[in-house]
């Protein structure tokens, strides 16, 4: 099991109903608890190197082979160590929500997103649509960088503040 | 009725509105600015909405964000407390225009009542005593000081679309009189930006009597009696008490059909105030009309036994009153003591910050409507209320009585409060006498 299937595997998880989950395969042994804590243990018996943990949904304390790795915010795992290749926090820039609406990654149903991970983006460049009370706001990139993370699906509904998009300024 | 309402306000009427939704099995959403995360209201709420900064002008003043989390979280029908969108015209005609139920009056209503000239024109037009004053607005200085001798001094100048005491100026003396006029006018279209100006007699140390109205949208109007609210300071109420120790059964008999009449005239809908001056000569005159539910209408709840928040409630989903105005019967006595983040001894200063610890008083007869709680961070950008303490008894001795020992348990760490000037004020010779009307604060309080 590599680490996108862990990663896929924490994620659907914690988007599910089930509150505590535990699987041992591959010389790999993963405890899953809501709420609490997200345990991702080694067993001595095949050493498979894990790489970075990223998109964890749940809340919670991470704690990788018995010691705890710190806490998650914002979906972003900050760590007080520095054994994994973690996304440096120098250089991020957090794109908040201004209003209450509707948001919409592409300029309508069927073209292509405005932006997706990996997309360069220019201060001014149109990031998403909100929609609110049927007027159409675009949300423009107050800086230049690269999108990292998005935060919400196309059609969720956001509340004042949300971050929305990471990006990495250049 | 309504499955889901959202809540356009914060703090203890939040708190009172989520109550009566939870009782009525309808589910609540509550609207939150960011420094309100952990206030009580958004916690109690099944579902919660951020709708801005700090700023009340950028979050509960927000109509944009509010109708958007309304309208996205499914919620029928929104209750907009007091202040803050209560009485606004266009939120509520947005409300109509966006198909949400407004708990409250009409937009009309809201409008025809706010313009305090507007008021005063459809009042006598209905036959309701006003204060003797002027017909329509001053438009000179010439015409001030003629209508100034018409009606006798002392005279009050007063902004049609003031509010809060502004853009008011009482007269003496004729040569005072042109200052005034434009020094108020001056005031008005700055606070409001509008100078319309009227005039009226200033009634001399009146009493403070208002009449909770209900109305239904099928015509049903009733009272549920009065309040008095006297006792002020600097035009904010202090404590409020039902029914007035002043008045008597002719009286209120006289009063109450004449307030029923002020809001058929307008086809108001929904719960109302119409608020008198009671002179020493047990002359009373409409004062204005609040368009809203208000923060002292636990008293009227306490003697009727109406729930006044479920009935709005239950009015703006089209039910016919369930009352008749001789179902409406007074049992006893109910005192309102509003308790605020306050330093009396440094004029009122509001003193914000978190409630270390916190002991509500209890027991038979008392009731505490409040936000509050051990811990809580009291924010710096809105009002400085902690919360309200409402006694009932069998007559106003108990009730004093029971305010009086309803205080001595209240205990408060961490902020300054005006728990111990309100135990002033009960144990006041004349208050206990029921001897106090709007100046009784300035008289008897010189030195705070």
């Amino acid at each position: 099991m590599d680490y996108k299937n862990i990663g896929e595997l924490i994620k659907t998880v914690s988007e599910s109903q089930v509150t505590s989950f535990e699987i041992e395969t591959e010389g790999i042994r993963i405890k899953i608890e809501k709420k609490e804590q997200v345990v991702v243990e080694k067993i001595p018996v095949n050493v498979t190197p894990l790489e970075r943990l990223k998109d964890l949904s749940t809340l919670g304390n991470i704690v990788i082979n018995g010691e705890n790795k710190g806490q998650l915010e914002n979906n972003i795992v900050k760590t007080t160590q520095n054994t994994e290749k973690v996304i440096a926090e120098q250089n991020i820039f957090v794109v908040k929500s201004p209003i209450v609406g509707t948001m919409y990654s592409s300029p309508s149903a069927d073209s292509e997103n405005f932006v997706k991970v990996g997309s360069k983006v220019k201060i001014g460049d149109t990031l998403c649509i909100l929609e609110a009370m049927k007027l159409m706001n675009e949300i423009e990139s107050e800086v230049d960088g690269e999108v990292v993370e998005i935060f919400v699906l196309n059609e969720d509904m956001v509340e004042y503040g949300q971050p929305l998009f990471k990006i990495k300024t250049l | 009725m309504f499955k889901k309402i959202l809540i356009a306000n914060r703090g203890e009427i939040a708190v009172r509105i989520i109550r009566a939704c939870n009782e009525m099995g309808i589910r609540t959403v509550a609207v939150y600015s960011e420094i309100d995360k952990d206030a009580l209201h958004t916690q109690m709420a099944d579902e919660s909405i951020c709708i801005g900064p700090a700023k009340s002008k950028d979050s509960y003043l927000n109509m944009q964000n509010i109708l958007s989390a309304t309208v996205l979280t499914g919620a029928e029908a929104i209750h907009p407390g007091y202040g803050f969108l209560s009485e606004n015209s266009k939120f509520a005609q947005m409300c109509e225009e966006c198909n949400i139920k407004y708990i409250g009056p009409s937009s009309e209503n809201i409008d025809n009542m706010g313009n305090k000239l507007k008021a005063r024109e459809i009042m006598i037009m209905a036959g309701v005593p006003v204060v003797p004053g002027s017909v329509g607005a001053i438009k000179t200085e010439a015409e001030a000081i003629g209508w100034a001798g018409k009606i006798g001094y002392p005279v009050m100048i007063k902004a049609s679309a003031g509010g809060g005491g502004r853009g008011i100026r009482v007269v003496t003396k004729v040569e005072d009189l042109v200052l005034a006029y434009n020094t108020a006018r001056v005031e008005s279209k700055t606070a409001f930006g509008d100078d319309t100006m009227y005039m009226e007699k200033f009634i001399e140390e009146p009493r403070h009597i208002e009449f909770q109205i209900l109305a239904d949208e099928h015509g049903n109007v009733i009272h549920l009696g009065e309040r008095d609210c006297s006792v002020q300071r600097r035009n904010q109420k202090v404590i409020e008490e039902a029914p007035g120790p002043s008045m008597t059964q002719e009286l209120r008999k006289q009063m109450g059909e004449v307030a029923v009449k002020a809001a058929q005239s307008i086809n108001y809908r929904n719960a109302g105030t119409i608020e008198f001056l009671l002179d020493k000569y047990e002359k009373y005159y409409f004062m204005e009309m609040n368009t809203r539910i208000q923060v002292e209408h636990p008293i009227t709840e306490m003697i009727t036994g109406v729930d006044l928040l479920k009935a709005q409630i239950r009015i703006a989903s089209g039910e016919e009153l369930t009352y008749k105005q001789e179902d409406i019967k007074i049992q006893g006595h109910a005192i309102e003591c509003r308790i605020n983040a306050e330093n009396p001894s440094k004029n009122f200063m509001p003193c914000p910050g978190v409630i270390k610890s916190i002991h509500l008083p209890g027991g038979y007869g008392v009731r505490i409507d409040s936000a509050a709680y051990q811990g809580y961070k009291i924010p710096h950008t809105y009002d400085s209320m902690i919360g309200k303490l409402i006694v009932h008894g069998k007559n106003r001795d108990e009730a004093l009585c029971k305010m009086r020992r309803a205080l001595g348990e209240f205990i408060i760490d961490g902020v300054d409060t005006n728990i111990d000037f309100q135990f002033k004020i009960i144990n006041n010779e004349n208050f206990v006498k029921g001897n106090f009307n709007t100046s009784f604060i300035s008289k008897e309080f010189k030195n705070l």
